[in-house]
């Protein structure tokens, strides 16, 4: 803004020009404005909470959790070593620096989105490889070996972590374990093998978070990719590919994956990519229908115009624009994903008896043993519950931030 | 409108053959086979006797051919359009019989001869093979025919016996928790959408989103837990659908001298409570939210505005206009139920220990039973595509804009 020459001043000595220019409102890409509406719901919040909860348990797990201690201090050599290091695998190491790292971003703010997902992914790869090199394998750990020694009086003090036991410790050391209720010894009870229905559920989060994030990320990376192809051109491929998607679609995605885990072995990768493979045709529906609207909007004819090459138009102009209803929908797959597998897992068809999970704990109420065991069917169940409920709170935050936006924007 | 509905049933086919293609491929190309489940690995009394026994159930069963080929002798089997099959006593069919037999003999003999005894020789005489062979398709005789569903090896019937029994099980729940369950739903949306914004419907949504994420593993454990089991509250019973003197019951309740004595039907009913209840809530709340969202949206059109301005009743502008308008995605998706008919009583069933459609599904994973698997899948399928021609059926009916010619 130019200063008024001093002639006009002086005509008018009443006028005064603008202290200051007009405030520019901030610009914020799409995404983060849906973020920002997203969050300030109270449902979403609640949910993030207990989402954060649930990474962070799952995620330091093996410190939290573990028949290996802390700390010891023994009496023969006063040494001071670390158990609980010789138990940590190399994913754990990755996790808690990916972890560390994705919170360090959220709260700092200063990159951009794809910036920030490159740094999170460089740090996990520099986490990985050198774990990996450094850590032996080990063999099938003695769960009891620092109980009895603690017993024996070998170590001078000994700093156990919250919960000392261990997914698989089956207190062997201790008669008459299996399937206690809740006690001082074993906060929410045992299982019907004698583990400690805590540490398992502590454990049973990473498999819940993990299958989740990217069985919907497959769904969402193939249904933008296939969705946008048939948007864009339409025509013979779209008819094609959507009779292909409506077969997909004629198989309820239980049986499937039933199918797959009877007849191809129970692994836990396996069950994440085909929960993807199945799930990736509601989000490419959604994206070609927003293709079809996006596509005789002037903009993509300016883009074409100007000759920039298809992955171009695709990803950078019309993916933005046509994105919402798939975030939308990625929350509740998520949620989905985590029913699947637990359905799965309670009917005794998921992972092995060695991984936990919150619907194999459900299982064992059920069918284990003496009469019903309340414990191991109450705080398994609330866990899914309470994990399902977050992400559907999101979803539907998400779902109302959206669409009344869209609709005032047109 | 007859027209539009024969082409859509015309595209039933592709639909199926491709789903059935998918769902047969994935179970013949997986390692696990019916071998594995009739054999029980064990260890040889004689060398190579295993290989023998094997040899024999591939050929008696057809995996000896490659998969495609077994999916088109499936294929010929159940569809009502395809080709006989050659039969045992046909004399063709015998005299290739007479002729391989002494083809392979004579084999058998020269391979002997030479040393060759054992599972080699059982290979090179195998090999001879005189068409045609009983039970092939004769691909010169198209005819309509009965669809077989075909026989389960593991449990020894026929398929169609084992679903006809398990079929009106799962159909019973069904149809009393669907109804039911829409009925709840729909009357509850409507009164959320007439009291919108409250404190009433605010909570009501809150706790229906809750319901709706409940896990029905969890609860279906909770209730047959709490609610069925002697040491706590025992209101429901534990397991099955009737009770063990159900077939000596009189069909109504009766007043005896002995007390109340609930009838079949009473006692049924009881038993039939806590499956339906972990069946429906779920779809409850989740079609409770939708009538309320579809409501509202027709309500804020102008037709609405304009009949409200007419000075029509408020009841008469939501029952007669607007409703009528908002139920056609309403209609989508409870042409989607129709297919969680069976797939979504799976978990149920095996809860509560009751032999439908759920158990058969889960039972034939658990023994690799081919085919009654495949025939469980087809009646999903068929199910599912009958259940999107009754919605678009029911979109004509609901909607007089909508025009299919």
């Amino acid at each position: 803004m130019t200063n008024a020459p001093s002639s006009s001043s002086s005509q008018q000595p009443g006028y005064e020009p603008a202290a200051t220019p007009p405030q520019v409102t901030a610009r914020r890409t799409l995404l983060q404005q849906t973020l920002r509406d997203t969050f300030t719901r109270p449902g979403a919040r609640i949910g993030v909470v207990w989402i954060t909860i649930l990474a962070t348990v799952g995620i330091f797990a093996p410190l939290l959790a573990n028949s290996a201690p802390l700390l010891i201090k023994e009496k023969a050599t006063g040494a001071i070593s670390s158990p609980v290091l010789s138990t940590l695998r190399p994913s754990d190491i990755t996790l808690a620096v990916i972890y560390v790292v994705t919170i360090t971003l959220l709260l700092w703010k200063r990159f951009s989105l794809g910036q920030s997902i490159v740094m999170i992914l460089a740090a996990g790869l520099l986490a990985f490889l050198p774990s990996f090199l450094l850590i032996k394998s080990q063999d099938a750990p003695v769960y009891e070996r620092y109980r009895l020694n603690e017993a024996a009086g070998q170590y001078e003090w000994v700093v156990r972590t919250i919960v000392p036991f261990s997914p698989n410790d089956r207190v062997n050391d201790v008669s008459g374990t299996k399937l206690k209720s809740p006690s001082g010894r074993h906060w929410l009870g045992t299982s019907i093998f004698g583990e400690d229905v805590l540490s398992r559920m502590m454990y049973a989060c990473r498999v819940a978070l993990t299958i989740g994030l990217i069985s919907t990320g497959i769904a969402v990376t193939i249904g933008i990719f296939v969705g946008g192809l048939m948007g864009y051109f339409a025509g013979v491929f779209d008819l094609l590919a959507m009779r292909c998607i409506e077969i997909l679609e004629a198989i309820p995605r239980l049986i499937l994956l039933l199918i797959i885990t009877v007849f191809f072995g129970r692994s836990l990768y396996l069950m994440m990519t085909v929960i993807g493979l199945i799930g990736w045709t509601a989000d490419a529906r959604f994206i070609r229908a927003e293709f079809l609207r996006l596509r005789n909007l002037d903009f993509v004819a300016a883009a074409k115009a100007l000759g920039l090459p298809l992955r171009s138009i695709i990803f950078k102009h019309m993916l933005p624009n046509g994105i919402a209803p798939v975030l939308v929908n990625a929350s509740f797959s998520v949620a989905g994903a985590i029913l699947l597998e637990s359905t799965l897992s309670f009917l005794g068809l998921g992972l092995g008896a060695e991984d936990p999970s919150w619907g194999q704990l459900l299982n064992q109420a059920r069918s284990g043993g003496t009469g019903f065991n309340w414990w191991i069917a109450t705080f398994p169940g609330v866990a899914i519950f309470f994990t399902v409920f977050s992400y559907v709170l999101i979803g539907e935050a998400m779902r109302d931030a959206l669409d009344p936006k869209l609709r005032k924007r047109e | 409108m007859a027209r539009y509905l024969f082409r859509r049933i015309l595209l039933f086919l592709p639909t199926i053959l491709g789903a059935t293609f998918i769902v047969f491929m994935l179970m013949a190309l997986s390692p696990i086979s019916i071998i594995d489940a009739l054999l029980p690995p064990s260890g040889e009394i004689r060398p190579g006797e295993r290989a023998v026994k094997e040899a024999y159930i591939e050929e008696r069963y057809g995996l000896n051919a490659p998969p495609p080929v077994q999916y088109l002798r499936w294929l010929n089997n159940i569809s009502p359009v395809g080709f006989k099959k050659w039969e045992k006593d046909d004399p063709q069919v015998v005299t290739a019989k007479a002729e391989e037999t002494q083809l392979r003999e004579a084999r058998r003999l020269e391979l002997a001869a030479n040393g060759i005894t054992g599972r080699e020789a059982d290979r090179a005489v195998r090999q001879i093979d005189i068409t045609p062979n009983a039970g092939a398709p004769r691909l010169s005789r198209p005819a309509i025919k009965k669809p077989e569903l075909g026989y389960s090896y593991i449990q020894s019937r026929p398929v169609w016996e084992m679903i006809s029994e398990a079929l009106p099980v799962t159909l019973t729940i069904q149809v009393i928790a669907l109804p039911t369950a829409m009925t709840i739903a729909l009357l509850s949306g409507i009164w959320a959408a007439r009291h919108r914004g409250g404190a009433w419907d605010i909570g009501l949504g809150t706790f229906l989103l809750a319901l709706s994420s409940l896990p029905v593993i969890w609860i279906g454990v909770m209730l047959i837990g709490f609610l069925a089991n002697v040491e706590y509250v025992r209101l429901f019973p534990a397991a099955g659908l009737h009770s063990v003197t159900s077939s000596a019951m009189s069909f109504f309740p009766q007043f005896t001298d002995a007390g109340f004595q609930p009838g079949y039907l009473l006692d049924n009913l009881w038993h039939l409570a806590l499956p339906v209840i972990c069946v429906s809530y779920g779809t409850m709340a989740y079609y409770s939210k939708l009538t309320r969202t579809s409501l509202l949206e027709t309500l804020g059109a102008d037709f609405v505005r304009t009949a409200r301005a007419k000075g029509l009743a408020e009841r008469v502008v939501l029952f007669r206009h607007a409703f009528r308008t908002s139920l056609i995605p309403l209609i989508t998706v409870a042409a989607s139920f129709l297919p969680l008919l069976v797939s979504g009583s799976i978990v149920v069933e095996t809860i509560f220990s009751i032999n439908g459609m759920g158990r058969l599904v889960i039972e034939s994973l658990y023994r690799n039973d081919r085919e009654l698997f495949l025939s469980v899948s087809l009646t999903i399928l068929i199910l599912q595509l009958i259940g999107y021609l009754l919605a678009d059926i029911a979109y004509v009916i609901a909607d007089p804009r909508v025009s299919y010619d």
